[in-house]
């Protein structure tokens, strides 16, 4: 059986490229993640920022400050130096068409309810109401420890969310433009099965354009990481990478890419990620603004 | 022998182990991609001193599964045809082929394990600690994936 396994696995081998987008341009490492909230991700854990100019060379926003560099070597030479023992990771954006192979909000959610996001979980409890579903379970989990976790679906969660001592946000401006994707918001709060404190929230909504165009946006609150005051990398990947700050003081990485936008912004325990393709850039800065992200991020 | 040099060999030694691994709990080349290529970074980057390369292959066994639980609780996973992928697959022996697709149809907590104790030669015991498991949980696993794999395979040949 042990060699028929094995037999049956060996014609699967990794990307052919795989060795190659490691070592590329090292120093300190150099991979491509293809997935737009790995980009983004990455985008706010690394303590320096890229861009690159129209004449090729990358440069630096740091605190404010502007380095330049010739080159990615001499970038990530530089973070390398300034922060021994990370490696720097460059994000590639994903194309409008392979984007379209991410799973749905509505899928998402699904997976959520049906299987719930950790090993091993014992339901508690688990229905649904109308457009209102829920499950409850417990799990043991590397991160957190003992908790319970519950996942609450429904659409009233497109035009708000409202939790007490984590989340107050209004989100009306973006329902007025957009449709809540039919199954596509989730809210799921993990808590410690001894205490019940809230050691992570995390708010899943999708929604839908007249024109069949998505947006998603994700807010994460983690009590076991915290962000700081992160700086953010602008890609030359991109088609375009702005660092932009909101009428209420956010800073919010803004990107674009072949017909979609990524918005991010990060602060201590809190996050938010939009994806879209139904925004441009400049609107999205609209967006932002509007949505009043400190009282997201705060 | 160069850090940089060390680090070649064993990711040429082992990425195609680790993607297999990534693939059979994840169900999607693109994201044991993503998953590989995270793990040789983690190997690129960290500092630890290992004792022999069994400890290299245990370590890396190890990011890979918690790679791939991360995933799993990612709101990003791609939605692949798993069949699209499996066609492209060149198999030296016919029936291996069935083999595969069995296995890969198995649900995930009896995939993976299946996967770690024919593949990898884990123990029960080793599957238990990697996966943070009751050794008792992990032989349940193994016996129920056995059973499926077997009536599936079974039902194949009848066929």
């Amino acid at each position: 059986m042990k060699k028929a396994i094995q037999q049956a696995f060996s014609p699967l081998h990794a990307e052919e490229h795989t060795l190659e987008n490691i070592l590329n341009r090292t120093g300190p490492a150099r991979v491509s993640f293809l997935r737009p909230a790995r980009t983004l991700l990455v985008a706010a854990i690394l303590a320096a920022a890229l861009t690159v100019t129209a004449f090729g060379a990358d440069y630096v926003l740091n605190n404010r400050e502007v380095f330049f560099f010739d080159t990615l070597e001499a970038l990530t030479a530089q973070y390398s130096q300034a922060h021994p023992g990370n490696a720097v990771a460059v994000a590639v954006p994903s194309s409008a068409e392979e984007s379209k192979n991410m799973e749905t909000s509505a899928e998402y959610v699904e997976r959520a309810l049906s299987t719930g996001l950790f090993d091993e979980e014992t339901v508690l409890d688990a229905g649904e109401n109308g457009a209102q579903r829920w499950r409850t379970a417990q799990c043991y989990s590397d991160t957190y420890g003992d908790i319970v976790t519950k996942y609450r679906a429904s659409p009233d969660f497109a035009g708000g969310i409202e939790q007490p001592g984590l989340l107050d946000w209004d989100l009306t401006a973006l329902a007025k433009t957009m449709a809540p994707d039919t199954g596509g918001q989730l809210v799921t709060i993990i808590r410690d099965a001894g205490n019940k404190q809230p050691l992570c929230m995390k708010v899943h909504l999708g929604y839908t354009s007249d024109a069949g165009k998505r947006l998603t946006l994700n807010w994460v609150y983690d009590s076991t990481w915290d962000y700081g005051e992160p700086e953010y990398i602008l890609n030359d990947a991109y088609d375009e990478s702005e660092l932009f700050t909101t009428d209420d003081g956010v800073d919010v990485l803004l990107l674009s890419y072949d017909g979609q936008v990524w918005a991010s912004a990060y602060s201590g325990h809190r996050s938010v990620q939009f994806y879209t393709t139904a925004y441009t850039l400049g609107e999205m800065k609209e967006l932002v603004n509007e949505l009043g992200l400190s009282a997201a991020l705060t | 022998m160069p850090e940089k040099d060390l680090f070649i060999q064993r990711a040429q030694r082992y990425m195609d182990d680790l993607f297999r691994l990534a693939f059979s709990w994840l169900k999607s080349r693109a994201d044991a991609d993503d998953v590989t290529q995270t793990v040789l970074l983690r190997l690129y980057e960290t500092d630890k001193i290992f004792e022999s390369e069994e400890h290299v292959r245990h370590w890396l066994v190890r990011v890979t599964i918690n790679e791939c639980k991360k995933y799993w609780r990612s709101p990003w996973r791609r939605t692949e045809d798993f069949t699209d992928y499996a066609n492209t697959l060149v198999f030296e022996q016919p029936e291996a082929s069935g083999l595969f697709d069995a296995v890969m149809a198995l649900g995930p907590k009896y995939r993976i394990v299946i996967f770690l104790y024919y593949y990898e030669g884990y123990s029960i015991e080793e599957i238990s600690q990697v996966l943070k498991l009751p050794r008792g949980t992990v032989g349940t696993r193994l016996k129920r994936g056995r059973e499926q794999l077997k009536q599936t395979l079974s039902e194949e040949v009848s066929l």
